[in-house]
Formats: C-alpha cells, structure tokens, sequence
C-alpha cells in the first residue's frame, strides 16, 4: 500500500501555542512499511501539555497525535522539528506521574535513533490503534453525488450522518473510521474539495481490544 | 541546487540566551548567497535548526560545515551549530562590518490616515516616492538598538515591510574568532550548588 506523504498538522498547531505551557512525551512510535520502494513510514507521538488536567484521576491529560507519514525525509524533518523544541523546554521527557525531564536536541536525536531502529511492520497499527475524523460542513453531500462531487465519492462509504441540520446555522455532523493512509490522503483534500467545510478534527486512540 | 556553505549568529548579548540574529549562506550554481534564517531567542532558531537538520539527514539538504567537509547525519548538523552558539557568536556592532542593513517598505493607501501615521512611526518611516495609491519606503538600518525591534518581515492587507541584510562586496572570509567554550573550572562551579 502506498502512504503519502501527509504534512504535519498537529505539529503546527503546537509550535503555536507553547507559550504559557511545555508538551510531555509519553511514547514515540514508528512504523514501516517495506513492501514499497523506497519504505515509507508512520510517525505516532503519546503527547499531552503541561498545565492540563483529569478532573477525576489527577492525571495529566495525553493523546496519542499522529505527527507525520510518508518518506524518510518527512519523518526525519518532524523528528529534527521535536528535537529541535526541546532546546528551550517546549518539549520534555515524562519522568513519573507528575515529573519531567529535558532532554537536549542531542538527547533527543540519540532518542529517536533508537525509535527508528525498532519501527514496526505498519499492519502492526491497524491492529492496535483506531484513527477517526469528525467533519462539520453547512450543507450536508448529498446522496448521490453530481459531477463535481465525483472525487469525493471514494469517501463517502467511510462517512456516517451523525447529525443534520435543523435549522439553517447549525452545521451536520460526519463521523468517518479511516481505513487506511490513502483514505487519510483523500480527507486531506477535502477543506479544498468542499467549500461548506466548516471543520475537520482527527483522532487517534488505541483499540480497546489492544490494551 | 542549494548547499548551505556558511553561517553567522550575531547576538546582542554574546554569552548569554538573548536575542540573536542568525544568517546563513548558500550557494546557488556557484553564487554565494545569504539568506537570514531567524532573528529570535536560541530555542526558537533551534525549531528551524532541527528541520533543518532532518533534512540533511536524508539529504534532502546539502550542508558543509566551517572547514568545507559535507555535513551528513542530523547529529553533525547539530553539533556543527552547538559549536557556532556556544564559541563563535559574534557582537551584533560587528554585523555592519560584512552586511549591509536596509529596510523597505510599501503601503496601500486605502483606509484611515491615522493608522498609516503609527504603522510609520512604529518603523520610523518616511516616504521615499509618493504615489496616490502606494507609498513607498526605503531607509537604511545602522544601530543595534533600532535593529533590535524590527521584525525581519512584516506583512498585512495594507502594508509589507522587509528588512534586507546583504554583504559587503568585502566580506571578510577569515574563519570567525573562536572563544573558549569554558574558560576555568570557576565558570562552571555553580552548577554544583544549584
């Protein structure tokens, strides 16, 4: 299968908030798939800030965030970016349940060398994580879609009506199970493809039958 | 294509984590050209720097360090401007030595006067050519203290503003001086008692 290569959303987003507070590495995880020429790769980050908390375990709130998929040069420049932000603190090491260390952007390198030395076959992640989108557009696809809609049409077995919309203002809500990268690749597109897109937000959460 | 040849980190502080401007050449078909990377605190430049550093990994980007020897893993890259912050960063005064400073600017006149008169004033602008609809402008930059609160860009629907920093046709090619990292043993010792 091939995995194209997919820009780093989350990464931006937390280059711009790391103001009032630092993110907490959990876990870092590669995948590869070698049936290509050349790999490709998948890059998952257990990540959380540090002034955010669980109102019932007193834990810190983490999600696992997917960072960047596609060749060796798109995993490696995320990984120079997150070695990078631990120069100045953005990034630190969880140590326990409240501690955190820093690392430097050499420690971090010898980090991720050790991360990219033990990838894992890429069906290992479909086993054991889950990745899901949530789209809010104005007007709802239609059924059957015309002509312009055509290149959505591969997306619309994925998407499930959650909500429509009543009244005018309010937004319908799509919720769709990512399959595979190419179906990530597709959604992608979408913001360009839809004008009515009002928004588009993913999660990435381990199977429950994986814990 | 472009190969990073050579870079320079101008601080207003030496020694210290202040503001630093960092500037690099590349060579562009045999044309050495340099370009500003940043102009910030070291943990932002050290954002790009990471980047930057991915990518010759996979060489995806060409760099050679000071003694002109291709720079091949993220570790050597790293290293390489580990060095230039902690032994070679030079006082921003010496920046006019090599480069000269300009900062040009337009501005759409379309909305308030009044607004356009503190965009001016925030940048210490005075128009150069005037025309109805665009003013231009274009000043020369020769004071630490003045470049210090300028933004190397500056864009909004009305207004773009860039700072230019380009060689002197006499940029000096002598190896940057080189500063201990530590000097005594003294430097270090309260590290001990934090």
């Amino acid at each position: 299968m091939e995995i194209p290569d997919l820009s780093c959303p989350f990464l931006s987003i937390r280059k711009e908030r790391s103001v009032l507070s630092y993110d907490i590495e959990y876990h870092l995880r590669l995948f590869v798939d070698n049936t290509g020429d050349p790999p490709r790769y998948l890059l998952i980050q257990r990540v959380g800030p540090s002034n955010g908390w669980e109102t019932h375990r007193h834990l810190r709130v983490k999600s696992w965030e997917w960072i960047a998929a596609g060749s060796a040069t798109t995993i490696w420049r995320a990984l120079g970016r997150l070695a990078g932000a631990t120069e100045g603190g953005l990034l630190q090491k969880a140590q326990n349940w409240t501690q955190t260390t820093w690392w430097t952007p050499e420690t971090y390198i010898a980090h991720a060398r050790k991360v990219w030395r033990q990838a894992r076959p890429l069906s290992t992640f479909w086993d054991t994580f889950a990745l899901t989108c949530d789209l809010f557009t104005v007007s709802p696809f239609p059924t059957s879609p015309p002509a312009d809609l055509a290149p959505l049409a591969d997306l619309l077995p994925h998407l499930t009506l959650l909500s429509t919309p009543a009244d005018a203002p309010y937004p319908a809500h799509y919720f769709g199970a990512i399959p595979d990268l190419s179906t990530l690749q597709s959604l992608l597109t979408v913001p360009r493809r839809v004008p009515g897109l009002v928004q588009m937000t993913y999660h990435l959460t381990r199977k429950e039958s994986a814990l | 294509m472009l190969s990073e040849v050579d870079r320079r980190l101008y601080s207003w502080e030496p020694g210290s984590s202040a503001l630093k401007l960092l500037l690099i050449a590349e060579d562009d078909h045999g044309t050495l050209r340099w370009t500003p990377l940043g102009k910030s605190w070291p943990y932002a430049l050290w954002l790009t720097l990471g980047e930057r550093g991915g990518l010759v990994e996979t060489q995806a980007l060409t760099a050679l360090d000071a003694a002109g020897q291709p720079l091949t893993t993220i570790e050597d890259y790293v290293a390489c401007y580990r060095t230039l912050f902690t032994a070679q960063e030079r006082p921003i005064a010496t920046l006019w030595d090599s480069f000269t400073v300009t900062l040009t600017a337009t501005y759409r006149q379309t909305g308030d006067p009044a607004a356009r008169q503190r965009w001016e004033q925030r940048y210490h602008l005075t128009p150069t050519t005037e025309h109805p609809e665009l003013l231009i402008y274009k000043r020369s930059v020769t004071d630490p203290a003045d470049l210090e609160h300028l933004p190397l860009t500056d864009t909004t629907p009305e207004a773009t503003m860039t700072v230019l920093i380009t060689p002197r046709p006499s940029l000096p090619v002598a190896p940057p001086p080189v500063r201990p990292a530590v000097v005594s043993v003294l430097d270090n010792l309260h590290f001990a008692f934090d």
